[in-house]
């Protein structure tokens, strides 16, 4: 395993190119993504997949190369943008995912796009629509539908079908790191 | 083509909160769309979690459960969700006795091939593998294994009444339009419905059935005799009763095809198509079919012969569930189910009021679900349990 991003802990890398007298600020966020076998909050059941190998590249440039944790976890920092999280075979790349990093609030969840935002976070598929791809589209398909059954289900919660207060309630919470 | 994942930030004052963001690369399917079909089962993928029903809820593995009768190959499929189409993913077997064809990566269609040679300990499992076969696994699901049981039926050709006229005046026949061969071909399709529990239906005597009901019911006089009387009342099943008392074959399941049902109260004809009765109920058991019936009626009333309910114990399943309403439960889990309530909305068939026509198995086509989990919260849930539990060679 080698890894060549630093760690460090500083919130932010500031840098002050010689012919500006501005300063320039990259704000460096934590990014946390959890490869599973199936939805749900980490932690529990098993859910984790292991031994995935990946590298992440920005701006073309391979910046780490590493196993995922034992959670399935991969952490690392990144500036608001994009990042290359690629999934590797024998040093080939099999797969790939553009980590786009966002900073503004999340969709109101008594709104069905904020619903399926948070059931996206959690792992839920919900096909391929909307503008992202990840079936985030504003419009209660029975993909949707699908996924929260299967939420309320993995919940213990009562399986009503429509996004009712608890399940309202246990999105909020559910999605927090 | 790179996967877009987004991953939020929220900073509220000097607060910042971090979202988690989950990938599940995977998930397993039918083999197929469209209707039933013997080796592509419909695997009871309802949450992830595998509720109280069977054994292998004491193993660590999370997921769909197929389930698959010894002897017999079935196909299913890796969807590729959240990783690309070109991704090589393999499937992989946790036990000897259950086979995995291709033993390469899978195709684009991602269908593979699962074949049990014999019994297996529990909690045997596929997994869907990352690059080789002992690459990380992305997915896994439960491969329930199970000996066949037989279910001896007698099938009644039934002509009921004798002759009618219809209102034209003329002559129509009293007699069930079905054949035998057409009769073998519906219990095909029965049995399709009914491989992944092990139940297998198996005609062992033809009737020709004729007799004359005594209890009258609605309006069954004159161009109606030939039908059974169905109306909305609490004795909307007293005629098919009476009939399933008639030439009884004991020790099985006696099935009875007639022509049609007719609702006196609604003047309707074969609204409903089939009635079913509990092997447990004080009365004769037995299953009433009308001509119109397709494989999945059929399956369906030989489900409540096995003593199976209507989802959620007859009731529709959603407290504000309404004939123009949209809740997800009726639309996509009960309707998915061979045991869903087709009253009072009609069939998924119905485009209005604003039902999912696509219960997973194509537009138009009903589900035929029969569940191996017993999840928390449905009193009708765990029907592999219960149907197996009735369905013996020895019927009383």
């Amino acid at each position: 395993m080698s890894e060549t991003e630093p760690t460090g802990q500083a919130p932010h890398i500031a840098r002050l190119p010689s012919n500006s007298g501005a300063h320039n600020l990259v704000v460096m966020h934590n990014v946390e993504l959890w490869f599973q076998k199936s939805p749900g909050v980490p932690g529990s059941e098993h859910r984790e997949i292991r031994d995935l190998r990946y590298q992440l590249r920005r701006e073309g440039n391979i910046v780490r190369s590493a196993r995922v944790a034992r959670d399935g976890k991969i952490s690392f920092r990144a500036p608001l943008g994009e990042t290359l999280v690629e999934l590797l075979v024998d040093n080939r790349v099999v797969a790939s995912y553009r980590v786009i990093v966002e900073e503004h609030a999340l969709e109101a969840v008594n709104t069905v796009t904020g619903q399926q935002r948070r059931l996206r976070m959690l792992g839920y598929h919900l096909g391929h629509s909307g503008p992202s791809g990840d079936g985030v589209d504003g419009s209660m398909g029975s993909r949707t539908e699908q996924a929260i059954l299967n939420y309320q289900t993995d919940k213990g919660i009562a399986i009503v079908g429509n996004v009712d207060s608890a399940t309202r309630n246990a999105l909020t919470n559910d999605v927090v790191t | 083509m790179p996967i877009q994942v987004k991953v939020y930030r929220q900073r509220l004052g000097q607060e910042t909160t971090s979202f988690r963001q989950i990938i599940v690369p995977i998930r397993f399917g039918r083999a197929v769309n469209g209707a039933p079909v013997r080796d592509a089962p419909d695997p009871d993928d309802r949450g992830f979690a595998l509720g109280s029903e069977g054994i292998w809820r004491l193993t660590n593995v999370r997921g769909p459960v197929v389930g698959v009768p010894v002897g017999e190959t079935i196909r299913l499929k890796v969807l590729r969700e959240d990783i690309d189409a070109t991704a090589p993913i393999f499937v992989t077997s946790s036990q000897e006795r259950v086979v995995v064809t291709p033993i390469t990566a899978l195709g684009a269609d991602g269908i593979f091939q699962v074949r049990v040679t014999g019994p297996v300990l529990v909690g045997a499992k596929i997994e869907a593998r990352l690059g080789a076969t002992d690459g990380p696994i992305l997915g896994e699901m439960i491969v329930h294994v199970m000996g066949w049981t037989n279910v001896p039926v007698c099938c009644h050709l039934v002509k009921l009444n004798g002759t009618v006229m219809n209102d034209g005046g003329n002559p129509v026949p009293a007699k069930t339009g079905r054949t035998q061969s057409a009769v073998r071909t519906l219990f095909d399709n029965v049995n399709a419905i009914w491989l992944p529990m092990g139940i297998r239906f198996n005609i062992v005597e033809w009737k020709d059935t004729e007799c004359r009901l005594s209890t009258t019911h609605g309006n069954i006089t004159g161009a109606y005799q030939g039908l059974i009387g169905i109306d909305n009342s609490d004795q909307w099943w007293i005629q098919a009763n009476e009939l399933m008392h008639v030439n009884r074959r004991p020790h099985a399941i006696n099935v009875y095809f007639v022509r049609g049902t007719y609702d006196a109260d609604n003047g309707t004809f074969n609204t409903t198509r089939g009635i079913g009765t509990s092997v447990t109920a004080a009365t004769d058991y037995g299953v009433v079919v009308a001509d119109p019936g397709d494989g999945n009626d059929l399956a369906h009333e030989l489900g409540h012969v096995l003593n199976l309910d209507f989802h959620g114990g007859g009731n529709i399943g959603h407290a504000d569930d309404t004939s123009t309403s949209e809740h997800s439960r009726d639309n996509i889990w009960i309707r998915r189910r061979l045991m869903y309530s087709y009253n009072p909305y009609g069939s998924t068939g119905d485009g209005t009021p604003a039902r999912r026509v696509n219960v997973g198995y194509g537009n138009y086509v009903r589900g035929s679900l029969i569940t191996q989990k017993h999840l928390a919260g449905d009193p009708t849930d765990g029907e592999y349990a219960e149907a197996r539990t009735h369905a013996t060679s020895a019927l009383p």
